[in-house]
């Protein structure tokens, strides 16, 4: 069961966030919601460089002055809330993206679950709510859409950079392998958490020892997954500096013949411009994910085993990327039926030129040499 | 390609080329193509079999791991022009992943099968390895490229009908699930033009029986819907191999002594339907071996086209896997100073004379004639065992090894013979 799992294990990480965000602004804790919240910032990209320290802080923090009361109030709260947990996220989503400010602001006064409720709460929620109305037409047309032929278009209102289309893609597969519950905890928390606990090693060293040996198994599983995650990630990076990318395929479990999931992230009709006219990678980030939690495309309620990840990328035939394999004859597996995402720049904003089929000619298929298992606590 | 290797064997001699592309390679297959054709044209003179694994030209160097003129008849007596005979290239490069697994429920931990890409890194060189009496390899290989060949042509498969199965049987230890894996590397790399890739389908038979009884019989429909899925694939060529047959297709006949339970005659009905079902598709061969063959339910053996009797090597063989066992030490360094050992094909042609030169090969006959009678797995771990019992230095001389080799052949002889009688 997804729901529980993902409680527990970001249980300590929430109720922490929720009392530093008591010591900024007054006004939270009492909220159901605000759990929801922290649970889906958790996987917004552009709060991930602030994640580790303000954690950190909020640790010191809760050490420091919290009430015991709104720590064990919103931890019952937490329980409550949890049937709607991905519900309401798609609900928060869609505020969040509306005042384009995180968590910590105070312009965010506690969005009730439900509309009923939301318009007898504060003005600036009704605005909320307003947007929310307007939006939600094209947002059932999205979800319908997604449901239908596992499909999500994303357009830009402008161009963006390789390096943020490196970002996108990264974080995509960051939060796909949370989603399809390869990982326990979002890869920011999971490497926050692995960081504490090679700290409070070194501390306590004779201690501590013992009970690592007796988590041995699990905390090599989650160091491994890291390791390799964080490979693939970085030599993604040095790809994009190398060529442009125009697709990348994540496989999952089978053989890349014939995998169990097959998730496609096209980003052929981007257009890349040089200069400070991009949008910002931050904007383009949280418009993707907004898309991607409305349109439901990666939340299954099937129980998924831990499967392995390969990752694919179509690259320049002559990039000379040397850490990835390339597979010439490889095609894209049709009798699966895949995902794509599809983020594309709107024609009407750039005068680029936009990219043409043939040009993709001479890209062909890399594979990354190494698989990324999973693991589960 | 293998449509035209039929028509024009009659006139012109085909040589088939193996290309080895590297596996971090780009090149655009054409271009490798063109620079290979230019390669054979520049040395275009052979003796049998050849490999190149250095060029002087640069992109082939960048590219290409090795250039094989490979399955050419032994008996060459004299050189082959190139240029007089049609060639096949085969341009290929290796999947360097493992296998990855099947498993035929959700919460299965079990595989129910090994899956591989081919040409897989795992399997290079065991054909060049196995060594039997001359035409089981090409018997095998021209069967296949038959069953393509027929299925091109749209043969009536109600008018003339082939199962796509082959079973090879004989004693442990004589190669024959290597040479089911090496057959499969083999075609899939000879058939690249025709099919973009291959698949080996290795399945764990006694996944297939279940805890439930009248389950068992539903695991083997779903392996084989498993397998269809691959096959629907027309790009592919799919193997399946089922090791050990005996044990989905135990003779039926033994149930009426009531050791069996019903629940095993299903599988065994099962396996029978299913292979009939699949042999529609043009783009599989199921590859079975079997040490037992008396066990195995007539209906099975019926069915399986080809039925090849895999035994021991012959002192021939013996001497082959003995020279490529030397050779290997000698390129290790492991046997030192390295020294010149004859194949079978020189000696006789020398009619085994005595001279200075010829003394080590003569040598190493002996003990291959000693040896008959060993299996294939046998001897290929004897020069360990000759090492690790007799040797005891880290470098040794050719005549110091083949010495400890002697003793070892005695000492298994003699091992053998106690086996037999504390029975």
């Amino acid at each position: 069961m997804e729901i529980p799992s993902a409680i527990n294990s970001a249980g300590n990480v929430i109720t922490r966030r929720l009392s530093f965000s008591s010591e900024t602004d007054c006004l939270t804790l009492e909220e159901p919601n605000m759990t929801c919240k922290v649970l889906t910032l958790q996987s917004v990209p552009d709060y991930t460089n602030s994640c580790a320290p303000s954690a950190e802080v909020a640790q010191q923090l809760s050490t420091a002055a919290v009430n015991t009361y709104s720590n064990a109030k919103s931890e019952i709260e937490l329980k409550d809330a949890s049937p709607n947990n991905r519900l309401n996220s798609k609900q928060q989503r869609v505020n969040n993206s509306d005042d384009k400010e995180n968590a910590a602001s105070p312009s965010t006064p506690s969005p009730p679950d439900n509309n009923q409720e939301e318009e007898t709460s504060g003005q600036s929620s009704v605005t909320a709510c307003q947007q929310l109305r307007n939006t939600e037409d094209s947002d059932l047309e999205l979800m319908k859409s997604a449901q239908d032929d596992g499909c999500v278009n994303v357009v830009f209102p402008g161009t963006v950079t390789q390096e943020g289309c490196c970002r996108f893609v990264s974080e995509i597969l960051k939060c796909i392998l949370y989603q399809r519950q390869q990982l326990p905890m979002t890869y920011d928390q999971l490497v926050y958490s692995q960081k504490k606990q090679q700290a409070s090693m070194q501390d306590e060293d004779i201690v501590g020892r013992r009970q690592v040996q007796a988590a041995d198994v699990g905390w090599r599983k989650c160091q491994q997954t890291l390791r390799e995650l964080e490979e693939v990630l970085q030599q993604l990076e040095v790809l994009f500096s190398l060529s442009r990318v125009p697709r990348v395929l994540l496989l999952m479990g089978g053989s890349i013949i014939l995998p169990k999931e097959l998730y496609e992230i096209n980003m052929e009709a981007l257009v890349f411009a040089g200069g400070d006219k991009n949008l910002r990678v931050s904007a383009c980030l949280r418009q993707l994910f907004r898309t991607l939690f409305v349109a439901d495309l990666l939340s299954d309620t099937r129980p998924v085993h831990l499967i392995p990840t390969t990752v694919l990328v179509l690259a320049h035939r002559d990039c000379g990327v040397g850490w990835f394999h390339p597979k010439l004859q490889f095609k894209v597996p049709t009798r699966v039926k895949n995902k794509i995402i599809a983020l594309s720049t709107d024609p009407s904003t750039c005068k680029g030129p936009m990219a043409q089929g043939s040009d993709w000619q001479d890209y062909v298929w890399f594979q990354a040499p190494m698989t990324i298992k999973g693991f589960g606590k | 390609m293998d449509g035209d290797r039929m028509e024009v064997g009659n006139q012109k001699q085909n040589i088939n080329v193996e290309v080895h592309v590297k596996s971090h390679s780009t090149a655009k297959l054409s271009e490798v193509r063109i620079h290979i054709l230019a390669l054979l044209n520049r040395h275009s003179m052979v003796f049998g079999n050849y490999r190149w694994t250095e060029f002087d030209e640069d992109y082939l160097q960048k590219h290409v791991e090795s250039v094989a003129i490979v399955d050419v008849e032994e008996m060459v007596t004299q050189p082959l022009d190139l240029n007089s005979c049609s060639i096949s290239t085969h341009i290929f490069t290796l999947n360097e992943d493992g296998p990855s697994t099947l498993s035929l429920e959700e919460d299965e931990e079990l595989s129910a099968a090994n899956h591989w890409l081919l040409p897989a890194a795992e399997f290079h060189g065991i054909w060049e390895s196995l060594v039997y009496e001359s035409g089981v390899k090409t018997q095998l290989l021209d069967y296949v490229t038959t069953t393509i060949y027929f299925s091109d042509k749209s043969v009536n498969s109600n008018l003339i009908s082939w199962n796509r199965v082959v079973l090879l049987h004989g004693p442990p230890g004589t190669g024959k699930t290597s040479l089911c894996k090496a057959l499969a590397q083999k075609l899939s790399i000879r058939l690249s033009s025709r099919y973009s890739y291959g698949q080996f389908v290795e399945i764990n038979s006694h996944s297939l029986f279940s805890k439930w009884f009248s389950e068992s019989g539903k695991l083997v429909t779903k392996m084989f819907q498993k397998i269809q899925q691959l096959i629907d694939d027309k790009d592919a060529l799919v193997f399946v191999l089922i090791d050990e047959v005996e044990s989905l297709t135990a003779a039926r006949s033994a149930c009426q002594a009531g050791t069996e339970p019903s629940d095993a005659i299903r599988v065994v009905n099962a396996v029978l339907t299913q292979l009939d079902q699949i042999k529609r598709h043009s783009n599989v061969v199921i590859l079975t071996t079997s040490n037992v063959t008396d066990k195995i339910d007539l209906a099975f053996v019926d069915r399986a086209d080809i039925k090849q009797y895999i035994g021991p090597p012959s002192e021939k063989g013996i001497y082959n896997i003995y020279l490529s066992c030397l050779e290997e030490l000698m390129k290790c360094q492991i046997i030192y100073p390295r020294q010149q050992l004859f194949t079978m094909f020189e000696l006789e042609t020398m009619r085994f004379a005595k001279s200075e030169v010829s003394e080590h090969s003569l040598q190493l006959r002996s003990i291959a004639q000693k040896s008959k009678g060993l299996s294939g797995r046998a001897l290929r771990k004897l020069p360990f065992l000759a090492h690790a019992l007799f040797v005891k230095t880290p470098t040794v001389t050719l005549e110091r090894f083949m010495e400890a080799m002697h003793q070892t052949v005695e000492k298994q002889r003699e091992e053998k013979a106690n086996l037999v009688n504390g029975i």
